[in-house]
C-alpha cells in the first residue's frame, strides 16, 4: 500500500475547507435562527408571563375591589339597618309616647268623669240623704211628750185584734215591756208614759225604761215577741230598705 | 476505477502534485455544498421551508449527538464533528454515483482526517484545559504509562484511519469483484448496503473522534 503524501495534504486542506464552508454557510446561519427562534421564544414566554402577572394583577386588583366594594356594602348594609333601627325605635318611643299620652288623657278623663260621677255621686247622696232625713223626720216627735203622742196613736190606731195580741204577749208571757229612748226620759216623762200605756195595754203590764242612743231620735216599744219602732233610726233603716229596689233597678 | 483501492488513483497531474480521484471527488462536493448552502440558506426565516427544515433538522440532531457525547455546550467542537460527519457521508455515498468511488476508499483521505483529527483532540485539551494540566494527563495514572499513553493516542488514531479505510476499501473490493464476476444488476443490493455502511461509518468516526475530544477537554462544564 502506498500513501500519496501529497493527497493527503491536499485532502487535509480540503477537509478544513469543508470545515469553513459548512460553517460559514451552515452552522452559523442555522445556529443565528435557532438562537433568534429561541429569543422568539423566550420573548414570547417573556410576554406571555407578563400578560399572565399582568392578568394576574388585574384579577388581584379586581378581587381588591370586588372585597372593598362588599366591605362598603356591607357598611352601607349595617348603616342602613342602624338608620332604619334609629327610625324604628324613634316611631316606636314616638307612638309609646302617642300612646302614653292618649293613655294619660284617657285616664284623666276618666278620673275626671269619675270625680264628677263621684261629686254627681255625692251631691244625689247628700241629696237623698237630705230626702231621707227630711222624710224621717218628717212628722217625727222631736220631745218626750210629742214621743208618747205619737206611740198612743199608734195604739189607738191599731185595731182591737192586734191590740189584744199585745196584751195576751205581756200577760202569757208575764213579760215586760221595754221602752227604748233615744234619750233619757224624766221621772214626770215616765209617770206619764207607764200610766197612757197601763189604759191600753192593761194593768198587769209591767213597764221598763231604758236609753238606747244608737235609735238617734224618738222611741221602741219591745213586747217579748213584738216590736213598735218609732225612731228615726228605724224609719232611716225603712227608708234604705224602701230605696234599695229602686236603687238596684 | 483502479483495479488496485490499495494504490493512488491520479487522474491528472498540476505540475508536480498529482491529482487523483479522491481529491476530485470531494472538490466536486464541496462545489455542491458551496453552492447548495448558500442558495437554501440564503433567506433563513423564522417560519422555514422544507430545505431549511431538513438542514435545521440535520445540525440540531448532529448537535443534540454531540452534547449527549461531550457533556457540554457541542457549538464549539460543531465546526470540526458536525462536518466529518457531513462530509463523510457525502463522500462515502459517492460510490452511487457511476464513474465516483468514496475517497475514504483510498488511504489518504481517512489519514488527512485522522491527523486533523489528532491534531484537534489536543488543541481542544489544551485551550480547554492548559497546557501543564493536559499534558500531565499523559502521566496519569502513573509516570510510568507516559509510553503507553502516547501509545494509545497514535494507535487510536490509526485505528480511526485504517477502521474507515479498510470498511469502505474492502465494500469496494467487494463490488468490484461482484461486477467482474456478475455483471452490472448484481451489485444494486450490494450498493444500497453500501450506503447504510458509509453512514454507520461516518457515524462512529464522528462519535469515536466527539468522544477522544471530550476525553481531552475533560470533566462535565457546569
Amino acid at each position: 500500500m502506498l500513501i500519496d503524501w501529497w493527497t493527503l495534504a491536499i485532502q487535509t486542506v480540503n477537509f478544513l475547507v469543508v470545515v469553513w464552508l459548512l460553517n460559514r454557510f451552515l452552522y452559523k446561519p442555522v445556529r443565528r435562527i435557532i438562537e433568534e427562534r429561541e429569543a422568539a421564544d423566550v420573548r414570547a414566554v417573556s410576554e406571555a408571563k407578563k400578560k399572565a402577572d399582568d392578568a394576574e394583577a388585574a384579577k388581584a386588583d379586581y378581587e381588591q375591589k370586588a372585597a372593598e366594594l362588599a366591605k362598603s356594602q356591607r357598611g352601607l348594609e349595617a348603616e342602613l339597618h342602624a338608620t332604619m333601627r334609629k327610625e324604628r325605635d324613634t316611631m316606636l318611643e314616638d307612638a309609646r309616647q302617642e300612646a302614653d299620652g292618649i293613655l294619660a288623657e284617657a285616664r284623666e278623663r276618666t278620673e275626671r268623669e269619675r270625680m264628677e260621677a263621684l261629686e254627681g255621686l255625692k251631691e244625689g247622696i247628700a241629696d237623698l240623704a237630705g230626702e231621707m232625713a227630711r222624710k224621717a223626720l218628717s212628722g217625727h216627735a222631736s220631745n218626750g211628750e210629742a214621743q208618747l203622742q205619737q206611740v198612743l196613736s199608734h195604739l189607738d190606731g191599731l185595731s182591737d185584734q192586734s191590740l189584744s195580741d199585745l196584751r195576751s204577749d205581756l200577760e202569757d208571757t208575764a213579760g215586760a215591756l221595754e221602752i227604748v229612748s233615744a234619750s233619757e226620759l224624766g221621772e214626770a216623762e215616765r209617770q206619764r208614759w207607764q200610766s197612757a200605756l197601763e189604759r191600753r195595754l192593761g194593768n198587769g203590764a209591767r213597764i221598763v225604761f231604758s236609753v238606747d242612743p244608737s235609735l238617734i231620735e224618738g222611741s221602741e216599744l219591745h213586747f217579748p215577741h213584738a216590736v213598735l219602732s218609732f225612731s228615726v233610726a228605724d224609719r232611716l233603716r225603712q227608708l234604705s230598705r224602701e230605696m234599695k229596689p229602686a236603687h238596684d233597678a | 476505477m483502479n483495479a488496485n483501492p490499495l494504490l493512488p488513483d491520479t487522474l491528472f497531474h498540476l505540475g508536480p502534485v498529482p491529482i487523483g480521484r479522491a481529491v476530485v471527488t470531494t472538490w466536486v462536493i464541496m462545489a455542491a455544498l458551496a453552492l447548495f448552502l448558500p442558495w437554501a440558506l440564503r433567506n433563513p426565516s423564522m417560519k422555514p421551508g422544507a430545505v431549511q427544515a431538513v438542514l435545521e433538522i440535520v445540525v440540531t440532531t448532529i448537535a443534540r449527538q454531540l452534547r449527549e457525547i461531550l457533556g457540554r455546550d457541542p457549538w464549539p467542537f460543531m465546526p470540526l464533528l458536525g462536518s466529518l460527519f457531513i462530509y463523510l457521508c457525502l463522500a462515502n455515498l459517492a460510490a452511487v454515483f457511476p464513474g465516483a468511488s468514496p475517497p475514504t476508499g483510498h488511504i489518504e483521505t481517512p489519514a488527512a482526517l485522522a491527523l486533523v483529527v489528532f491534531l484537534s483532540v489536543h488543541v481542544f485539551g489544551i485551550s480547554s484545559r492548559g497546557a501543564r494540566r493536559y499534558l500531565r494527563h499523559y502521566l496519569e495514572p502513573s509516570p510510568l504509562l507516559l509510553p503507553l499513553n502516547v501509545l494509545s493516542e497514535l494507535t487510536r488514531t490509526f485505528s480511526l484511519m485504517i477502521r474507515l479505510f479498510g470498511n469502505m476499501m474492502s465494500h469496494e473490493f467487494v463490488i468490484a469483484i461482484l461486477v467482474f464476476l456478475a455483471g452490472f444488476l448484481l451489485p444494486v443490493p450490494f450498493l444500497l448496503l453500501g450506503i447504510m455502511i458509509g453512514i454507520i461509518q461516518a457515524y462512529i468516526f464522528t462519535v469515536l473522534s466527539a468522544v477522544y475530544i471530550a476525553a481531552a477537554v475533560g470533566a462535565v462544564e457546569a
